[in-house]
């Protein structure tokens, strides 16, 4: 039997490996990791035998990770979401918590597994998605900033789940009878918590932090340190880890060692979760895993369909059009890294049972990997599926057209500036300054909207489908 | 001179330069007016908006060509 450190090294070795051929398969890295779990784990190879140092490791990967979402929780960005973002943000969580709530009782589970289960299936991997868009140069795009707002909306919706379950710690089998005295103690103790968090924010926190930061090295320990504390202090005090680790976070989130602490944290959270993964693989039991199969299909392919319908369905009733919709809706159809971690704190909340873990690591790794492709390719994607998606778009998609109504004289443009992003739009705007005739074409609404208040005309138009006969008929203005 | 995109990390090295007491001239860049304001904020002396300078050069060589072609 090799000892644990040669244990560790090989299952370390074996994940850079797979992280690898990942990379290739242009996956995400934590796919690897769950597999090489599996691969490593008693399913297999039997490998894995250090259990217990394994689970620490991952214990306190999650309470960093949470730490960081909580350092990172950013009050003002709430109020950048916008309108849209935050009606299909809510309308999916709504249709998708309810959708699945009834998909997962019709199932034959349980009323707290389908809680958890139809919750975890609302959420999607802001880190995977926003890696994917960058990647693709759409993060700008009119598609690209209606998902990135909602999945904020989600990542609020994460947090506040977590809270609410953790507050239900003493309600335990879920009847919902004890209603209000489930929600009169969450406030008791959420009250509380802010009180003493606010006492410490205000006169301890920050001439304790800038002590500490006198020294770079000590800034890391002191934040794992409080986020460890804070993460034990929740669990003793009745809520979870995780709640304890968020709120340690966001306690340092007002100080200007944020950026720093961050900064520091990434790569040991990166390393840590690491664990986690492969803890989450070892752990699958295939025995029980056999019956968990179908509902992972019925899932899986609820997650890979009916999330992006559910937010095309919203998008094309808010007057967008269908390929603006279908292209913003890809992004809801894998679940997140935090919906496992959402499960694994029901068990350790004893809410629900390890099966739940399974099946949810399963509808995990299928709906991850195939939406990574489907995002890969969802211009051609779209180009097979659009005949089938006019009942997403109405008659007149009018929060895009609205821009196309008017008539410009495009005959008396002296210049038509194509493109209105930063460069674009101020190099239209310093044009007309100039005295010249200037006529703006851009497919974001937003944008034109802010370009016509400054007295600039914006027509509505994109380079990527074939342009509408009107916006030709005067192919060259004069003066070129 | 730092041309660094993002706000946070000026606004760091500001506050280290300032912390370790450096005397010379600083200047940034700036995105946007948004940006520059706050780059104002946190202390810069000197902002740089390359992407108006970029502009306002087009602006002027166009409108000059633009002129003369409509001026036979």
């Amino acid at each position: 039997m090799p000892s644990v450190f040669s244990e560790f090294a090989l299952l370390l070795l074996m994940s850079a490996v797979a992280g690898g051929v990942s990379l290739l398969l242009r996956q995400p890295l934590l796919i690897a990791y769950i597999v090489i779990g599996i691969v490593a784990g008693p399913a297999v190879f039997g490998l894995v035998t250090a259990h217990d140092q394994i689970d620490l490791l991952a214990q306190v990967g999650i309470a960093v990770l949470l730490f960081v979402v909580g350092l990172k929780l950013d009050l003002q960005h709430i109020r950048h979401i916008g309108p849209v973002a935050l009606a299909t943000g809510l309308g999916q969580l709504a249709f998708t918590i309810c959708f699945g709530f009834g998909l997962t009782l019709l199932m034959g589970k349980g009323a707290m597994e389908a809680i958890y289960i139809a919750v975890a299936l609302t959420f999607s991997s802001t880190i995977i998605i926003v890696k994917l868009l960058s990647d693709k140069r759409e993060l700008d795009s009119l598609h690209g900033r209606i998902a990135v707002g909602f999945l904020i909306v989600q990542d609020l919706a994460v947090v506040l789940a977590m809270m609410v379950m953790s507050a239900l710690r003493g309600g335990g089998g879920g009847g919902d009878a004890d209603l209000f005295e489930v929600a009169a103690s969450l406030a008791g103790r959420v009250g509380l918590t802010i009180a003493g968090l606010y006492l410490l924010m205000r006169y301890l926190l920050p001439r304790l932090v800038s002590m500490m930061a006198r020294s770079q090295e000590l800034l890391l320990i002191f934040a794992i340190a409080w986020g460890t504390s804070l993460a034990a202090l929740g669990e003793w005090a009745g809520f979870s880890k995780e709640a304890g680790a968020f709120l340690a976070g966001f306690s340092l989130a007002s100080t200007v060692y944020r950026d720093a602490i961050n900064a520091r944290l990434t790569g040991i959270r990166d390393f840590l979760l690491l664990f986690f993964f492969i803890d989450l693989g070892a752990k699958l039991d295939f025995s029980t895993l056999g019956s968990e199969i179908w509902p992972a299909a019925v899932l899986s392919l609820f997650v890979l369909i009916g999330n992006p319908l559910i937010v095309m369905a919203i998008m094309g009733y808010m007057g967008y059009r269908k390929r603006t919709g279908f292209l913003a809706g890809l992004t809801v159809a894998q679940i997140s890294e935090f919906s496992i971690i959402f499960v694994a704190m029901g068990i350790s909340l004893g809410h629900v049972g390890t099966e739940v873990l399974g099946l949810t690591t399963l509808v995990g790794l299928v709906t991850i990997a195939l939406s990574t492709y489907m995002i890969l390719y969802s211009h051609p994607l779209y180009e097979r599926l659009a005949p089938w998606l006019k009942p997403f778009e109405r008659q007149r998609p009018f929060r895009e057209l609205a821009v196309a109504v008017e008539r410009h004289d495009l005959a008396r443009a002296d210049v038509i500036v194509i493109g209105l992003g930063r460069y674009g739009s101020r190099l239209a705007l310093g044009l007309k300054e100039a005295g010249l005739a200037v006529l703006g074409v851009d497919f974001d609404p937003e944008t034109a909207r802010a370009l016509r208040r400054q007295r600039l005309p914006v027509r509505y138009g994109t380079a990527s489908t074939p342009p509408s006969s009107t916006a030709c008929r005067s192919p060259r203005p004069p003066g070129w | 001179m730092s041309s660094l995109p993002d706000l946070d990390s000026n606004r760091n090295l500001l506050r280290a330069l300032r912390e370790h007491g450096f005397a010379g001239e600083i200047a940034i860049v700036a995105r946007d007016e948004a940006q520059g304001m706050a780059l104002k904020q946190y202390g810069a002396p000197t902002v740089l908006y390359p992407l108006r300078n970029a502009v306002d050069y087009v602006v002027e060589s166009l409108t000059a060509i633009i002129r003369q072609e409509k001026t036979p």
